[in-house]
């Protein structure tokens, strides 16, 4: 390979970051002191310092696409921002060839008592791009970000979306040689998506090469000719988007299945609370019609067993179950069912009833997420047990790409009849049959 | 040297672009711009002129009249102090994009030091005009006043690049700079001469602006200058503090950077 076809190389690099805010202050001034005496950086750790990147080497090609996957806090934003020289690598070399349109700063520097004009003038500066050449695409950005009217008034009268809508706009004017998204899809309205994506495709097709970061496997899959997928600042595999993201997928499964296995055994040991006449002794998440425990499939069916352990007969109870995205939204709230709401009062028996709530379509998009169930008494929900810190983890069926969530749907044609198989934007996931597709 | 004067030549392109769009900005929100300019100049100049007829103030020797003595000598620290703080705004003020997307951070330092030249020039033409109506004034006079202000902005400039690394770090150095520069009005000849010896007289004598105030006055005036060496010698070191400061600013932005992107200052 010539180095005119790399655009982007990364070789050997490394970040460590302080986890202690004061102390990363006073490194920092060391290292300025360090700077101005010529030393060489420090590049062992420090005390509260970790490696945020660790040994990262890989090669993007004019014209090709990567995509990288990992967990949050895997490094992903890390690397891009080294990448789009905002930070500076501790160890190793990154070399640039192009012009970068950093799709992680939409609307840089936009000052609201400026009107949109001036903003986009003032963006596009930064960004790198002559005036000369602003005056020439300015029409063109108006037109993209359909804000004719409002153009001349300030920024800080126009909507969220307007603002998405202009910066996005800004940025695929710099007629950039490398495109760097993070999850840059997610703003704006459903048309704008739309827009944003096509141009996105249509810049691709011009030959800009991309460096992409999404949580979804299927905008992976599609955008990508290859992929990177991150654990802790490391890279665990890098190659065919189809088989990292396999690999990627059954490591978050592997980990929630370790830790619920740790919670299981925890929860058939522990002795229950003292004066509670029930207990959750064992909590099953797994794909409907069986699997491996801890994930469900996006758009598929998916169940969750609780079996309690009940010394007497007890009335008016209620299992509450509420999952937090761990992935998107971090700490969401993102669903909280109750059996007292979906079904009335439960009375439960002596024994170890179980109870099984059945999802026909896991509306969930891709992800990890947290579970919590609790088990309450009475309208005022006593508690009288809970469990917290299961994992659970969403896999992707391609069957809700670029979506907040999967809508479960019939189609029905009339005056047409259908003419070939449904056409899943999928992965080479092991997804089973696809009967209720 | 040729990559760096390349990047020069870009920071002051980019600098005098970011200037043009922003500088309708500053001052949109604000009906009298150029009066809060030198509004607090001119009201310690009235105050003080005031306490002086009282008796309360005792200037020592001042070669010229007591209220263009102490107009000089304010707006002189005015534009001084707000030359330490021009590097230290202009990465506070770029906080939510600087650390997201790559340019030239000596840049911004330019573009805020436009802002400030401005409000420099606005105060030296006060200064010309009250001196030229009130007693004439010459075109030595004219230059030596015009120098001494540049002296102050290079000086402060000099100063603030080289702190604000450090003061962007630290909030607690930050609060002491703003602290010294709003009382350190009095340990210059801004208001009265020193007399006589002892710790303060020293003081006074010994601050780097004190060379830029007297000359000022003396160039006003049309006397001989005082002091020229020191002038001279304040004037060389201004510029070697600016240039020194930039070179810091430009090594030290990603460490500064990775800092203000953790959250803190």
């Amino acid at each position: 390979m010539t180095e005119d076809e790399i655009c982007v190389s990364v070789r050997g690099v490394s970040k460590k970051f302080s986890r202690s805010l004061k102390r990363s202050f006073v490194y920092g001034a060391r290292d300025i002191g360090a700077l101005l005496l010529q030393q060489k950086a420090d590049d062992s750790l420090r005390p509260s310092e970790f490696w945020a990147m660790r040994d990262v080497s890989f090669e993007l090609r004019r014209g090709s696409s990567m995509g990288i996957v990992g967990l949050n806090g895997s490094g992903k934003t890390t690397l891009l921002r080294m990448i789009c020289g905002v930070l500076r690598p501790t160890i190793g070399e990154i070399d640039v060839h192009g012009r970068i349109a950093p799709m992680l700063a939409l609307g840089a520097g936009f000052k609201p008592v400026l009107s949109g004009r001036e903003n986009i003038f003032l963006n596009l500066a930064l960004l790198g791009v002559s005036e000369r050449d602003i005056r020439a695409r300015y029409d063109s950005i108006v037109d993209f970000a359909e804000l004719e009217e409002s153009i001349h008034a300030p920024i800080g009268t126009y909507s969220s979306g307007m603002r998405a809508r202009l910066g996005f706009a800004c940025a695929v004017h710099t007629d950039p040689k490398i495109l760097v998204v993070d999850e840059v899809l997610s703003v704006g309205d459903a048309p704008f998506r739309a827009k944003c994506r096509n141009r996105i495709n249509e810049m691709r097709r011009a030959g800009t090469s991309m460096l992409l970061v999404s949580h979804s496997a299927v905008t992976i899959d599609t955008l990508s000719d290859q992929c990177m997928f991150l654990r802790k600042g490391r890279v665990v595999a890098q190659g065919a988007p189809a088989e990292v993201l396999k690999m990627y997928e059954e490591d978050g499964v592997a980990i929630a299945a370790s830790r619920n296995a740790a919670n299981a055994t925890k929860l058939a040991t522990r002795r229950l609370n003292a004066g509670s006449p029930v207990g959750v002794r064992s909590v099953d998440i797994r794909p409907q019609g069986g699997g491996d425990d801890g994930y469900w499939l996006c758009g598929r069916g998916g169940e969750l067993v609780i079996t309690l352990a009940c010394d007497r007969a007890v009335e008016n109870v209620s299992i509450n179950l509420m999952i937090f995205d761990l992935t998107h939204q971090v700490g969401e709230t993102v669903q909280f069912m109750t059996s007292s709401r979906d079904l009335g009062w439960i009375q439960l028996l002596a024994g170890q009833p179980v109870i099984r709530i059945v999802l026909p379509h896991v509306g969930l998009r891709p992800g990890t997420y947290r579970i919590k169930v609790s088990v309450s008494l009475g309208a005022m929900h006593d508690i009288l047990d809970t469990v917290d810190d299961l994992r659970l983890v969403v896999r992707d069926a391609g069957m809700a790409p670029n979506c907040l969530y999967y809508q479960s749907r019939d189609w029905s044609i009339s005056g047409a009849e259908r003419c070939g198989e449904p056409v899943l934007v999928a992965n080479e996931l092991d997804v089973g049959d696809e009967e209720d597709f | 040297m040729i990559p760096v004067f390349t990047a020069s030549g870009h920071a002051l392109t980019l600098s005098l672009r970011i200037f043009t769009r922003t500088i309708g900005a500053k001052y949109r929100k604000s009906f009298l711009g150029y009066f809060w300019m030198v509004a607090p100049a001119l009201l310690i100049t009235a105050g003080v002129t005031l306490a002086n007829k009282a008796g309360i103030i005792s200037p020592g020797n001042t070669v010229l009249s007591y209220p263009l003595f102490a107009l000089i000598g304010t707006l002189l620290w005015q534009v001084f102090a707000e030359a330490v703080d021009v590097s230290h705004r202009a990465f506070e003020g770029a906080r939510s994009y600087i650390t997201r997307i790559y340019f030239s951070r000596v840049a911004i330092i330019l573009a805020q030091l436009y802002e400030s030249l401005i409000t420099t020039v606005v105060r030296l033409v006060l200064v010309l005009l009250v001196l030229a109506l009130a007693q004439g004034l010459d075109l030595r006079g004219a230059a030596l006043v015009s120098l001494c202000f540049a002296g102050a902005v290079l000086l402060g400039m000099g100063i603030g690049c080289l702190l604000m690394p450090f003061t962007l770090l630290f909030e607690d150095l930050h609060n002491t700079i703003k602290l010294v520069l709003n009382y350190g009005l009095f340990l210059t000849p801004a208001m009265y001469q020193p007399q006589g010896g002892g710790l303060f007289a020293t003081l006074v004598r010994y601050n780097p602006v004190s060379p830029l105030m007297n000359s000022a006055r003396e160039g006003a005036v049309g006397v001989a200058l005082s002091t020229p060496q020191s002038l001279v010698m304040v004037l060389v070191a201004a510029l070697l503090a600016t240039v020194l400061g930039f070179f810091l600013v430009r090594a030290a932005a990603p460490i500064i950077i990775e800092r203000m992107l953790l959250g803190g200052r």
